[in-house]
């Protein structure tokens, strides 16, 4: 997951295709988001460091045009971020210098490289599976949920759905290739 | 096994339902069999997917039916933020201004959007530029853009296309309205068209010409870039958005938190937007912007590296010089000229003239760029009619030698830069050195002048060219001074900024501390000098006294990495009490100095604090707690000024309750909740507000149970804990949150433990401990190499078992202190020369003799009672060599040594318990 899949980067650049804006917006916006979150900002000022994030993207991908493949998307967003999260903090420690939970949150920042990575996974694993729902009958996803995300039991599973525990299975793996899949495209694997 | 395994078969081997020896066989077939390794590969692929998903929270699966974004039904209502950066374009569902329809979208951008447009009554082309919410700096900032607007629309120029019409949309957005022009931006066109040198000098010339006729309607435009110069099919160009740019960001504060606004536009930057300094914007900053564009229509290139961290494009705006032009040409890139002569062997079009046209309008000082649009026109006007040029007249080589000149100084500061990124530090005896050569240069200069003027009155003969001589010299002399004065300000911003950003950089970093301390040292030396020249200017005193303060924090702050000198440290911080001190007394930004004031007060307590000085802590933190008190009093329900409030009255409590003085403390901690409330009423969404006041029931909580006032204590742990599992409904993901949560259940769970037996406390005591247990190994399977994680889930161990065991709970006591040993041994084996981890072995070794004695205690004499005396002496024993051991190290502490005979005595009493059974007849 080292690149995203550059056919969304470049089609932002195209000022039709709203569509890419929208997506782009569903994976990235929650992984700002959630980061900020959790390195400690209050809820507005979250929403307010990804927006800024969302912005400057919208605005690097129109018009900066030096070199648009230098540095990994990820890494260039987890700067972003981090960057204006420190900026917060660093306008906070005037306020509240020393504070004991001031000093938590520096204290927090122990793993925020792992906890973005985790962020970026999960948010990407959401946007495939929302695509994956959107392709298949309700109640195959709806079985894949309950069997394999939520780990029920097969027999409660076939009961629920009215599927033999072949048919479960079956789901399963079909799912999982799927989204397998998913996520390669997404992170630009297979291009 | 024979052939390729099944699926299903492989199923059932990857989640260990196949027999052993099925296994085996399996296994050694994927070794082999290149099918299925590549098969084993996809396998195990799909299962750490399965695993990933099986991580997924049931939030997260819930969150699963937010339908995707199809563009159509996107949840506008839920995210009105996101309308700023993605308006619906084409459509009208985001956005509409009446009189004209839409019909696409032309470009997107930090500022805004800008649509292309159909007057309704005029089928009139329109581009309609709709600025986002919030763009603004200040209210200011916002009327201002609006008088600029209503200014630029009155510009009519061939060469500009100007707002004809803004307004306020439905939504309340600012829009402004615009010729549809379909042209070609500057670069590209120059590009596409091979145009010659002289083509692009005297397309160049129309431009100027234009950015003239503005200036002189006092609209200057700030974000000149080929982009914004559009050229039309009959070849002329245009430019655009005069009066919008970056207006709105005018009255920020820095450039740098700004970034992702500035982004696109950088490299055009003059060294004043640059650098931040928005009031030294003037027309000159579009003169410079100029010269990058010329620079790059000729070259190809910019005039300095502008890729990489933005803080060293900055620095190359400000500091670099331009490498000349036809340094930077080259065949492929540069611009080709229509004559077949050419200047140099290279085939470089650039000549010295034209280089020194590009390098005047690039001069970093704005007094020595063009200082007009008009002079720049003029210049290029004079070279394409090969007259000489202005700037050549007036000292060309002068220009050009002083270009060679500054090269000299930002090459030694490079080098400098360079040598502080690998741990030297000459950065600011470079700095000083350039401020006294520049002294130098001055008295040098005016010296000359001297000398020159008496040369003209002995010399009768060439007195009157002499004289001229003397007045030139005079003039570079006044010219050299006022650069001088221009460069310390500049020197001094970069010192302070240079030393500390640099300081932030390294102080992490072992072996960074003689660096480190050179640099306080040089600093502390530059503040002194810099304080006796700062009396009468209040700014630059704050400045002073900021700087003070930060060096006290390389210092001493202990809650920083410093340098350990808290001597030194509470000598810098008391200069910088001092000043601010004085700046109190002015009036006028009183409040900032105030509050300025305050945070160092607050920064000395606790240097003191750390120091053993309670008393003079206790002191300063009332001094703090007296301005934020004047703070909060002058602007009321201020959410800051109340939480400074609160902190002062949280430090003071904490104080008197280090101090034993608990009633005391009590009645701080009070203040201190109330302060929160209040905090909390202006700011009823914020999480910091609800964190501060569950943060300020568990002091009060600690104090109560302190005072033995159990059941108030009981109401405050209470509330913390309902506040805290409100805060992670909003936060699920917030890790302080989960820790603030776990303590809080800790908290509570002491407290009942401690109360009197009943049968509904020992439910909700263990439920608490359970809590609390769960959060903690949350923590530690997410990170499992975080020691203090490690111990946090030990101590929540050894309080179930303690609870369990004063319950004669046995197994269950057992079991917890056995996880327990388990943790602490893993940390202690793995850091052996720590003293915490050895005492928690320790201690851990003694919980589990004592269970085993109170077992043997609890059981009938018989020989499984014996065994259980002899266990309990085993574990006493452990724990007795251990302690033993720290004794002989010298590290044990009189706690440890209470220890170690408390579990001597254990030993001698399980020898006796074990001497009686046996010889038992």
């Amino acid at each position: 997951m080292e690149t995203t899949r550059p056919s969304l980067l470049l089609r932002l650049k195209s000022p039709s295709d709203q569509g890419a804006w929208y997506e782009f917006d569903h994976i990235y916006r929650p992984i700002l988001a959630r980061f900020a979150l959790a390195r400690g900002l209050g809820a507005e000022q979250a929403e307010e460091v990804s927006q800024e994030c969302i912005t400057a993207i919208s605005h690097y991908i129109k018009s900066f045009e030096y070199d648009p493949n230098k540095g990994k998307f990820k890494a260039w967003l987890r700067t972003m971020v981090n960057n204006r999260i420190k900026n917060l903090h660093r306008g906070r420690r005037e306020i509240q210098a020393g504070t004991q939970d001031f000093r938590d949150l520096q204290h927090n920042d122990d793993a925020p490289d792992e906890l973005f990575e985790k962020l970026w996974r999960q948010e990407h694993l959401k946007h495939c599976l929302r695509l994956i729902k959107s392709e298949v009958e309700k109640s195959t996803f709806e079985a894949f949920v309950a069997y394999v995300l939520e780990e029920k039991p097969i027999e409660e599973v076939c009961k629920e759905h009215g599927m033999t525990s072949n048919q479960v299975h079956a789901i399963k793996s079909r799912m999982i290739k799927r989204l397998s899949l998913r996520m390669a495209e997404l992170s630009g694997e297979q291009e | 096994m024979s052939g390729c395994p099944a699926e299903t078969e492989l199923e059932r081997y990857y989640s260990g339902e196949m027999s052993e020896e099925e296994s085996v066989g399996l296994e050694a077939h994927l070794k082999t069999c290149h099918s299925c390794v590549e098969k084993d590969a996809v396998y195990r692929h799909e299962q750490s997917l399965i695993d990933e998903l099986r991580r997924l929270s049931p939030a997260e699966i819930a969150d699963l039916n937010t339908p995707l974004p199809d563009g159509k039904s996107f949840p506008w209502e839920k995210q009105a933020a996101l309308k700023e950066s993605v308006v619906a374009g084409s459509g009208g569902d985001g956005f509409s201004i009446d009189g004209y329809e839409i019909v696409g979208e032309l470009h997107r951008g930090g500022q805004g959007v800008v649509y292309r447009a159909l007057q309704h009554h005029t089928q009139r082309d329109v581009a309609i530029k709709v600025l986002i919410d919030g763009a603004y700096a200040s209210p200011s900032a916002k009327r201002r853009f609006e008088r600029e607007i209503e200014l630029a629309a009155q510009l009519s120029h061939p060469n500009i296309i100007a707002v004809f019409h803004s307004g306020l949309s439905s939504e309340g957005r600012q829009y402004c309205v615009m010729d549809f022009l379909e042209g070609v931006p500057l670069d590209r066109y120059v590009r596409e068209q091979k145009l010659t040198l002289e083509d692009i000098l005297c397309q160049f010339a129309k431009i100027c010409d234009a950015v003239m006729y503005a200036h002189q309607r006092g609209i200057i435009h700030r974000d000149l870039k080929p982009s914004n110069i559009l050229v039309d099919e009959a070849g002329d160009p245009k430019i655009l958005d005069f009066g919008l740019a970056k207006q709105m960001l005018d009255g920020a504060e820095t450039t740098l938190s700004m970034t992702g606004q500035v982004f696109g536009t950088l490299p055009y930057m003059s060294p004043e937007q640059a650098g931040g300094r928005p009031g030294e914007v003037d027309t000159r900053t579009d003169i410079y912007a100029l010269g990058v564009i010329l620079y790059q229509l000729l070259t190809g290139h910019y005039p300095y590296p502008v890729d990489g961290q933005l803080v060293d494009v900055i620095r190359h705006i400000a500091e670099t010089p331009p490498t000349p032009p036809s340094r930077r040409w080259t065949v492929d890139s540069g611009v080709t000229k229509r004559a077949a002569r050419t200047f140099r062997s290279t085939g470089c079009p650039i000549d010295d003239e034209v280089q020194t046209i590009v390098l005047k309008a690039l001069a970093k000082e704005k007094e020595r760029r063009y200082q007009s649009a008009a002079e720049l026109a003029r210049d290029l006007r004079h070279y394409l009619a090969g007259e000489p040029i202005e700037a050549r007249r007036s000292g060309g080589l002068y220009v050009l030698r002083k270009a060679v000149r500054r090269h000299k100084l930002p090459f030694a500061m490079a080098t400098a830069l360079f040598f502080l990124a690998v741990g030297s530090t000459l950065i600011v005896s470079v700095m000083y050195r350039r401020q006294s050569a520049l002294n130098v240069q001055v008295i040098r200069e005016r010296d000359r002048a001297v000398r020159a003027e008496k040369k003209a009155a002995n010399e009768r003969d060439v007195a009157i060219a002499a004289r001229r001589e003397a007045d030139d010299e005079r003039d570079n002399a006044k010219r050299a001074e006022a650069r001088a004065s221009h460069r310390f300000k500049q020197v001094r911003e970069l010192a302070g900024s240079l030393v500390f950003d640099f300081h932030d950089q390294i102080k992490n970093l072992k072996g960074a501390t003689p660096a480190r301390e050179f640099l306080v040292q040089t600093m502390l030396e530059y503040l002194n000098s810099l304080a006796a020249e700062a009396a009468d200017d209040p700014s630059l005193q704050k400045e002073l006294a900021m700087a003070y303060l930060r060096v006290g924090d390389v210092q001493g702050n202990p809650f920083d990495a410093n340098l350990g000198d808290t001597d030194g440290a509470m000598k810098s911080y008391h200069e910088g009490l001092k000043i601010l001190e004085s700046l109190v007394e002015l009036e006028q930004d009183k409040n900032s100095y105030m509050r300025t004031l305050a945070i160092s007060y607050d920064k000395v307590g606790r240097v003191q604090l750390v120091m053993g000085q309670s008393a003079e802590a206790l002191t300063s933190f009332k001094n703090c707690l007296k301005l934020n008190r004047a703070i909060a009093k002058s602007i009321p329900d201020d959410p800051y000024a109340l939480r400074g409030l609160a902190i002062s009255h949280d430090r003071i409590g904490r104080v008197h309750s280090a101090m034993g003085n608990m009633p005391e403390a009590l009645a701080s901690f009070k203040s201190a909740h109330k302060t929160l409330e209040a905090y909390a009423r202006v700011s009823p969404k914020s999480a910091d507000a609800k964190r501060g006041l569950a943060l300020s029931y568990v002091m009060l909580g600690d104090i109560q149970k302190k005072l033995s006032r159990t059941e108030e204590a009981l109401t405050s742990f209470r509330s913390a804990l309902k506040i805290n599992q409100e805060l992670i409904e909003d936060l699920p993901d917030h890790a302080i949150i989960q820790r603030d949560l776990a303590v809080s259940y800790e908290r509570l769970g002491d407290l009942l433990a401690g109360a009197p037996d009943e049968d509904d406390q020992t439910e909700e005591t263990i439920a608490c401990y359970k809590a609390c247990l769960k959060i903690r190994e949350s923590f530690v399977h997410a990170d499992p190499n975080n020691a203090d994680a490690q111990r946090g889930l030990a101590v929540i161990y050894n309080k179930l078992g303690d609870f369990q065991s004063a319950r004669d709970q046995w197994d269950d006591a057992l079991d917890y202190y056995q996880r327990s040993l388990k943790i602490v041994e893993a940390l202690s084996d793995g850091d052996p020369e720590n003293v915490n981890y050895r005492r928690d072995v320790g201690a851990t070794y003694w919980r589990l003799g004592n269970i085993h004695v109170a077992i043997a205690n609890d059981q009938q004499p018989s020989d499984r009672q014996v065994e259980r005396w002899r266990k309990a002496r085993m574990w006493l024993a452990k724990s007795q060599t251990l302690y033993a051991a720290m004794q002989d190290a010298n590290v044990a502490g009189p706690s440890d040594l209470e220890m170690l005979a408390m579990v001597s005595d254990g030993i001698v009493k399980c020898d006796d318990a074990i001497e009686e059974l046996v010889l038992r007849p």
